[in-house]
C-alpha cells in the first residue's frame, strides 16, 4: 500500500537505485533489563538510472558497510530506551553517527506492533553534520497461530518516517514488508523488499528498492 | 525437533518453579485443521448451538508445562471466547474476554490488594472470565453471559509488572472471591526483530 502511495509521485527525473542489503543482527542478553544489539549491514548495488531511461549504469558496486552496536534497557515489560553508535565505510570515508531511541511494544491477540522514535547524528568528513528524526511503526503477522514461535513463518513490515535537517530539511519514507522464519534456536531469517523514498514530495525524489536479507542471531 | 525443543522449555519452567512469584508460563499455540480435532470437542462446538450462524470459529493447539490440549477461539457480540478441550475432546474450561470494571467491585478490590502486595507496580492489560463446568451447565453460562448454577467462576488476569528490577508480563488466576490461585511470569517472545 505504502509502496503504492509513493510510486504514484513518480516523475520522469526522478533517479532510482536497485541493489541489495545483506543484514547480520545479533543480539544478547546481559541481564534481565540490559541488552546488547550489535548490526553488519552491507549494500550493493547493482543498477542505477533516471526512470526516464537517462544515466543508465548497470555496473555492480560494492557501496557500503555499517557496522553498529546499541546498548538497550528495558524500562518496562515492553519499553526499553537505547542508545548507539555506527561506523560505516563508505567510498573510502569512515563516517561516524550517534543514535538513541525509545520503543515499545504492543501485542494484541494475534498481531504485535512495535513503535520506535529514534533521532540520529552524522560526521561525515565529505558532509555538513547531518541530524534525522525518525518514527517508526512495525508489526509482525504469525502465520500459524497467535504468535510467532520457534519454527514457524511470520510476515513483519515496518514504515519509517525520517525528517532529514542537513544544510537544508528534505522528508524520507521507507517501509520493508518481509517473510521470516523463526528457527527452533530461536534465530530467525527475513527475506523481503526495502523500498526507499528520499527527497520525498520534491521535484526531483531519489528511490532505493533493496532486496533484503536478514538474518537475527539471539546469542 | 519440535519434541526436543518443548520437553527442553517444558523441563526449563518445571524445574526454574520455586516461589509462587518465580512460576513461569510458557505456551506454544498454533492453528490446526477442524478435521485433527478430536470428534468430542468438534461436536460440543458445532451442535450446542451457542454459535451464530456467521460466527468462524479458529482451531488452535495449544502447548504449554500443563500439557497439550485444544482450543476454540470465537467472536461473537464482541465478546471473545476461548473453550479449551484435553486432547481426548473432554471439555476443560472457557474463557471470555471481558473489561477490568465486570470484576465485581468487592472482588476485584481484593485482587488489587494482592497485586499491591505482589508488585511494585502494575497494570491490568487483559481479564478474562473462565468459567468450568459441566458442558450443560457451560452452554447455559454461554447463552446467558454469565455464570451459571453449579459452574466455578474465576478470573484470569495478565498485568504488566514490576518486583524489583524485574520488569514482565505476568498471568494471574483468582478465584470469585478475588483468591489468588496461580500467578506465573509470561515467558515473551524477543522483541529485538521488531526494534532493530
Amino acid at each position: 500500500m505504502a509502496v503504492l502511495l509513493f510510486a504514484g509521485r513518480l516523475s520522469a527525473q526522478d533517479v532510482y537505485r536497485f541493489g541489495a542489503t545483506p543484514v547480520l543482527n545479533l543480539n544478547a542478553k546481559l541481564n534481565s533489563n540490559y541488552s546488547i544489539n550489535a548490526k553488519l549491514d552491507n549494500r550493493l548495488i547493482f543498477q542505477t538510472g533516471a526512470f526516464n531511461g537517462e544515466n543508465l549504469n548497470t555496473a555492480y558496486r560494492f557501496e557500503r558497510q555499517d557496522a553498529e552496536v546499541v546498548l538497550a534497557n528495558k524500562l518496562s515489560a515492553n519499553t526499553k530506551v537505547a542508545g548507539g553508535y555506527m561506523i560505516r565505510f563508505e567510498s573510502g570515508r569512515v563516517i561516524h553517527r550517534l543514535m538513541q531511541q525509545v520503543s515499545f511494544t504492543q501485542p494484541l491477540s494475534t498481531i504485535r506492533f512495535a513503535h520506535r522514535i529514534k533521532a540520529d547524528q552524522t560526521w561525515d568528513p565529505d558532509e555538513a553534520f547531518e541530524l534525522r528524526l525518525r518514527y517508526r511503526l512495525g508489526a509482525e503477522v504469525p502465520l500459524f497461530g497467535t504468535q510467532v514461535d520457534p519454527n514457524e513463518l511470520y510476515f513483519k513490515s515496518t514504515l519509517e518516517y525520517l525528517a532529514r535537517f542537513q544544510a537544508g530539511f528534505e522528508n524520507e519514507l521507507r517501509t520493508t514488508p518481509t517473510l521470516g522464519y523463526l528457527a527452533p534456536n530461536e534465530n530467525a531469517f527475513e527475506l523481503g523488499l526495502e523500498y526507499r523514498y528520499g527527497k520525498a514530495f520534491e521535484a526531483m525524489s531519489d528511490h532505493g528498492f533493496w532486496l533484503y536479507f536478514g538474518y537475527y542471531v539471539r546469542i | 525437533m519440535r519434541n526436543v525443543l518443548k520437553i527442553a522449555l517444558i523441563g526449563f519452567a518445571f524445574f526454574s518453579t520455586g516461589t509462587c512469584l518465580s512460576q513461569v508460563k510458557y505456551e506454544r499455540e498454533y492453528r490446526i485443521k477442524k478435521d485433527t480435532i478430536a470428534e468430542n470437542a468438534c461436536v460440543f462446538i458445532h451442535q450446542s448451538e451457542f454459535l451464530e450462524e456467521k460466527t468462524r470459529v479458529k482451531w488452535y493447539r495449544e502447548e504449554s508445562e500443563d500439557g497439550t490440549s485444544t482450543e476454540a477461539k470465537f467472536k461473537q457480540n464482541v465478546k471473545r471466547y476461548s473453550i479449551e478441550f484435553d486432547e481426548t475432546g473432554k471439555l476443560q474450561d472457557v474463557e471470555l474476554e471481558i473489561d477490568e470494571s465486570e470484576i465485581p467491585v468487592e472482588t476485584m478490590k481484593k485482587i488489587s490488594v494482592i497485586l499491591e502486595r505482589n508488585f511494585d507496580r502494575w497494570k491490568i492489560k487483559k481479564v478474562q472470565r473462565q468459567w468450568i463446568g459441566s458442558e450443560i451447565e457451560v452452554i447455559e453460562s454461554i447463552n446467558k453471559e454469565y455464570a451459571a448454577d453449579g459452574v466455578e467462576e474465576n478470573f484470569e488476569i495478565v498485568i504488566k509488572g514490576k518486583v524489583g528490577n524485574e520488569k514482565n508480563y505476568y498471568e494471574l488466576l483468582f478465584d470469585q472471591t478475588g483468591e489468588l490461585m496461580r500467578q506465573q511470569r509470561i515467558v515473551e517472545q524477543s522483541s529485538d526483530i521488531l526494534i532493530f
